[in-house]
């Protein structure tokens, strides 16, 4: 909703008026908002590494562009998460005005869900154990998303990477298509195992919707992974400039 | 002889001293008390253990007399934490509401403790919102939006307090009905007394001064609206050109509306009851739009958009720890709206400050996958101990299950 009011808006403001309503939200302590968020789950310093911007940076920002790229990014992990809306983090079209902190926003936002699923003892064992048991469900959408926002993170952010950090999202983006394949390949053998049972045995209804969820999981995901929107082809083949 | 003489003395002596022993223990709180007092009952409270300290305290009351309860009161006080009927009161509010115990089961002992501190918590209030700046003879003409803001913020807030207030004297009115209809033999002639607190008219006290309230607001969002005109007018500083046509917009259409629904009898301000001030308001903010111009349309996207992004990132839903709204909102758009919102302007924190976390959830995305499927349990705990043998039960209460996130 304050999106639609908010781009409504920019439509109509001079740079003189969008200035002094950047001041004007910049002035209001309830919009400000914390980034490099992703310091907490990183194992280690790596060239997609948030930098501060001095000293003394307590990475609180301000303003309307910070306001509105952080609605828009929750708008689209929505999306990303529950629905299969292809591109989401693309197809929220972020304004030129509010880009540059959408796009920072949004690379924090890979580094914080990359590295609590590298992190997470419980991701490995998902991958192995029942999903009724083990979460695998949640974890397949939590890297579903993850490789979503990582995704248009690269097609956005292409020509302002060097080698090194094109090589680093290309390592992460191995590194989460290879975990998707193991979840939804245990979420797979769960759906078919099910399907097989429901033929002899009662299956109570909670048993059948989790089942309906993870069949929904899997094409949704399964889609993606043929479509190649996570495997983004072109920057992990980009020659270094 | 002596055998004998040196009997009588030694009875003597023995009834001396159970005599003295007894009075002391009439007389004064013992050791014992003092003990569960400091290192039970004021420690349970300040861990906001209110169910451990609720108990201990309804078990203490029972032995105590009036100057007694006086004793614990010095002795919790020294301990940094409140009464023994404020600690009751509370406690006891959030069992009945929040967890639906039965009023009933409060004894009158316990009703007439709590009752005085309830009624001075009114009077307190009362007391307050009156030293408020805007209760002056003359309502303050104030030469700034943001001072009108800040008075509109300070009235809303005092408003809810008045609001809640009058909730609370119905819970007073329950609970000493609930008291009066059981046997109160055991209460002395004060106790007793507490009990015939009249919460009906503290009640039509604290809705009359909410009243007035609203009448100050009306006036004030007026006077607002003049001030807002001339800037919308004559200044250069787009920033305060927003605010202003935002009080011109909003605070005009609000005072419209309330001297439009509200009968000439029920007000009381000269200004208000003047039997031309609507027609003059209407007017005023008629022309005061115009004067705005497409600043008024800019204020209201800007505002509008303002306010929903703070229910998205400082609300918190009924449901999945604050993540979710009601499953109602899946079909009634009137269900979407409900969030709960902090009562001040929040002001967030740093994350790893070690402060509490505002808001809640630094960012929703971090989160919303946790939900296993279109659909999450609500669990009630079964047992009311745990113990390395019996560790935490639950049962589901309720199962919500959502054909479409929102």
């Amino acid at each position: 909703m304050a999106l639609k009011y908010f781009d409504e808006l920019l439509k109509r403001v001079t740079s003189e008026e969008l200035k002094a309503i950047d001041e004007f939200v910049s002035e209001q302590d309830p919009y400000t908002i914390y980034t490099n968020l992703s310091r907490q789950s990183e194992l280690r310093r790596g060239s997609l590494s948030e930098q501060p911007s001095s000293l003394e940076d307590t990475y609180s920002r301000r303003g309307l562009k910070w306001v509105m790229g952080l609605a828009r990014l929750e708008y689209a992990a929505i999306l990303g998460t529950f629905t299969t809306t292809p591109d989401p983090f693309v197809t929220v079209r972020p304004s030129p005005f509010e880009l540059s902190a959408y796009k920072s926003l949004l690379l924090d936002a890979v580094r914080t869900h990359y590295w609590a699923l590298m992190r997470d003892p419980q991701v490995k064992r998902a991958t192995r154990t029942s999903p009724e048991d083990s979460g695998a469900l949640s974890y397949s959408r939590r890297v579903g998303v993850t490789r979503k926002m990582l995704s248009a993170l690269a097609k956005s952010s292409m020509s302002e990477m060097n080698p090194q950090q094109y090589r680093e999202l290309a390592i992460w983006n191995r590194d989460l298509d290879g975990l998707q394949r193991g979840l939804l390949g245990i979420i797979r053998a769960y759906v078919n195992a099910m399907a097989v049972q429901q033929r002899t045995l009662t299956k109570t209804k909670e048993e059948r919707e989790f089942a309906a969820a993870c069949g929904m999981q899997l094409r949704a995901e399964r889609y993606e992974l043929k479509k190649g929107t996570a495997k983004v082809k072109t920057y992990g083949n980009t020659p270094a400039p | 002889m002596l055998k004998r003489r040196r009997f009588q003395i030694a009875l003597a002596m023995i009834v001396a001293i159970t005599l003295l022993i007894g009075s002391n223990v009439n007389a004064a709180i013992n050791n014992r008390t003092k003990t569960l007092i400091r290192q039970k009952i004021a420690p349970a409270y300040i861990g906001e253990d209110t169910e451990t300290s609720t108990r201990l305290l309804e078990n203490l009351l029972q032995r105590l007399d009036a100057d007694e309860v006086l004793e614990v009161d010095e002795i919790l006080a020294e301990e940094g934490v409140p009464g023994m009927g404020e600690m009751m009161l509370d406690a006891r509010f959030q069992q009945v509401v929040a967890r639906g115990l039965n009023p009933q089961k409060i004894k009158p002992r316990e009703v007439a403790l709590s009752m005085p501190v309830l009624k001075s918590r009114f009077e307190e209030l009362m007391a307050e919102v009156q030293e408020m700046e805007c209760f002056a003879e003359e309502l303050p003409q104030y030469a700034t939006i943001r001072e009108y803001e800040d008075a509109f913020w300070e009235i809303h807030v005092a408003s809810n307090k008045l609001q809640n207030a009058v909730r609370m004297t119905k819970y007073g009115d329950k609970l000493v009905n609930t008291a009066l209809d059981k046997n109160l033999k055991d209460l002395s002639d004060d106790e007793i007394e507490q009990l015939e607190i009249d919460f009906g008219s503290l009640r039509q006290q604290l809705e009359d001064l909410n009243w007035e309230l609203a009448e100050i607001k009306a006036e004030l969002r007026i006077n607002a609206v003049t001030l807002a005109t001339e800037i919308v007018r004559e200044s250069a500083d787009f920033k305060e050109r927003l605010r202003a046509a935002y009080v011109i917009n909003f605070d005009g259409q609000q005072a419209v509306d309330f001297l439009r629904e509200t009968e000439k009898e029920q007000l009381s301000r000269p200004l208000l009851k003047d039997p031309n001030i609507l027609d003059s308001v209407m007017v005023s903010v008629n022309h005061a739009r115009e004067s705005a111009g497409d600043v008024a349309t800019k204020s209201r996207l800007l505002y509008l958009g303002m306010h929903w992004w703070l229910r998205g990132r400082y609300g918190e839903g009924p449901e999945g720890f604050g993540l979710l709204k009601s499953a109602a909102a899946l079909n009634s758009p009137m269900a979407r709206f409900p969030l709960y919102m902090p009562a001040k302007p929040p002001k967030p924190t740093a994350p790893g400050s070690g402060s509490q976390a505002t808001p809640r959830f630094d960012r929703r995305h971090h989160y919303i996958w946790m939900y296993e499927y279109r659909q999450f349990n609500e669990q009630q705990r079964t047992n009311s101990t745990t113990t390395i043998d019996k560790p935490e039960t639950f049962r589901v209460t309720s199962r919500t299950k959502l054909s479409r996130f929102y």
